[in-house]
């Protein structure tokens, strides 16, 4: 356990000591990871703008120029980011929620060392097994350098069939598998117990159907009969 | 290092550079039995070593330089030059069919898995290992020893043969230029992914030319930092 200790703090140290993240200039990195499940899908993004295009990136985020990121204005540039972007499943448009944002401090992004870190996530409707994924991400196009990957899903039930991106990477679309699809519904062996006992239902609807049936032609013929007598 | 302070010459004795901003940080109390950690860095450079008794754990470590071709001593220098080189010969060693699965059909900016992206594996691309003949798997494990061999023998050897058992899962992924001028660095990203190890080599834009300006990272997804359990 003493090194998972030190691992936290050789997370930080890697940081501290590797400050690659200074070296974007003129771009802004925007690098997605998606993470499926089969009823959940997870989209995270770390946006990292470079030094010479960190200052449109903060007067997008810092409407009142007053240098301070509030926390009305980065709902805001949430919003504008969820707008820039497109997710669909099964080719039905699908609404990604904020779980949470995390900005940095405009002096940070200043030196090429702060980055924006979002984490939406959206429940993936029912389909088949088949299951296509699209993500797209515009936003900022004239500056952004995209990049986007499927985690390796740790859910067993889904199996990637395909990845495929445009050049730049501002359009994703993932193909899987999705094993079963029917989990929701009755198991197999169940299943034909209901269908058994519905069986036995129909039968027995059916018999008491025809005794009613017979017993009103028998009344109706005795009386129409008794009628006639 | 050497290339850092070539770095600072060139940026006017930016003071942001230089082999002077290099430490050593020893985490933990150094020991025979239990973990500790030792990790030597500065711009550019980081490599992390967890040490239990015997074992050592390499992973996560950035390699990177900037400008990565340049002269010391009368002498050119590619700190990433074997990396560059090998990578293209790998390339070339495999056919039509094979390339055009290794090849991806988008451009790559930067490192996917860099720093901050520790436990996460990604859908791995490329051409897989088992589509590879011996030649070419040979070339690719040469390769890999690029990073794992850095360590000293008695950690880099098992470690090469845990990344070795795992070669039919292995899988090299390429995004860029096909080719490139002998002696020089290409432009090109790659990357190579295992069960147990991720290399990524990034050449980055800044200075406009790809070429001058690599990052790399090298991982064991499942014990960056020493965290498997049977290391612990």
């Amino acid at each position: 356990m003493i090194v998972h200790r030190h691992s936290a703090v050789f997370v930080v140290v890697l940081w501290l000591a590797t400050p690659v993240c200074a070296h974007r200039v003129d771009e802004y990195l925007q690098a997605t990871t998606i993470d499926v499940a089969t009823n959940r899908v997870v989209v995270q993004m770390r946006l990292t703008p470079g030094i010479e295009v960190f200052r449109v990136v903060v007067a997008s985020i810092d409407t009142d120029g007053d240098g301070v990121l509030s926390e009305v204005e980065q709902r805001a540039y949430v919003e504008r980011v969820l707008h820039d972007l497109s997710f669909s499943v099964d080719a039905k448009p699908v609404r990604l929620r904020l779980v949470s944002a995390a900005f940095p401090k405009v002096e940070q992004m200043k030196e090429g060392l702060g980055d924006i870190r979002l984490e939406f996530d959206a429940e993936v409707p029912k389909g088949g097994p088949n299951r296509t994924l699209v993500f797209e991400n515009h936003h900022q196009r004239g500056i952004a350098a995209y990049l986007v990957n499927c985690l390796l899903p740790s859910d067993p039930a889904i199996h990637v069939t395909a990845q495929n991106r445009n050049f730049d990477q501002s359009f994703y679309r993932l193909d899987y598998t999705q094993a079963g699809i029917g989990s929701s519904r009755v198991p197999s062996g169940s299943w034909s117990t209901v269908q058994r006992w519905a069986g036995v239902d129909a039968i027995v609807v059916f018999v008491w159907i025809a005794i009613v049936v017979r017993r009103r032609f028998r009344g109706v013929s005795r009386s129409e009969t008794e009628r006639a007598i | 290092m050497e290339g850092d302070e070539t770095l600072k010459k060139n940026e006017r004795n930016n003071p942001m550079f230089g082999k002077d901003l290099f430490y050593i940080s020893i985490l933990g109390t150094p020991s025979e039995k239990d973990a500790w950690m030792l990790q030597f860095g500065g711009h550019h450079l980081a490599l992390n070593v967890t040490i239990i008794g015997e074992k050592g754990v390499f992973t996560p470590s950035l390699t990177a330089a900037q400008p990565a071709l340049y002269q010391a001593n009368g002498k050119m220098v590619r700190p990433l030059g074997q990396e560059n080189d090998k990578a293209f010969a790998l390339l070339g060693a495999l056919d039509d069919a094979q390339r055009k699965q290794a090849i991806l059909n988008y451009k790559v900016a930067d490192l996917v898995l860099g720093p901050g992206k520790d436990g996460k594996t990604i859908q791995p691309e490329g051409l897989k290992g088992s589509a590879m003949n011996e030649k070419q798997r040979a070339m690719l494990l040469d390769l890999v020893n690029e990073w794992a061999g850095i360590a000293a023998d008695g950690f880099a050897a098992p470690r090469m043969a845990e990344i070795k058992a795992a070669f039919d899962d292995t899988w090299f992924a390429w995004s860029g230029a096909t080719t490139v001028e002998a002696g020089k660095n290409g432009a090109s990203y790659y990357r190579i992914q295992g069960p147990k190890l991720v290399i990524e080599y990034s050449p980055q834009r800044l200075g406009g030319d790809l070429t001058m300006h690599i990052h790399t990272i090298y991982r064991d997804p499942t014990n960056d930092y020493g965290r498997a359990p049977a290391t612990k």
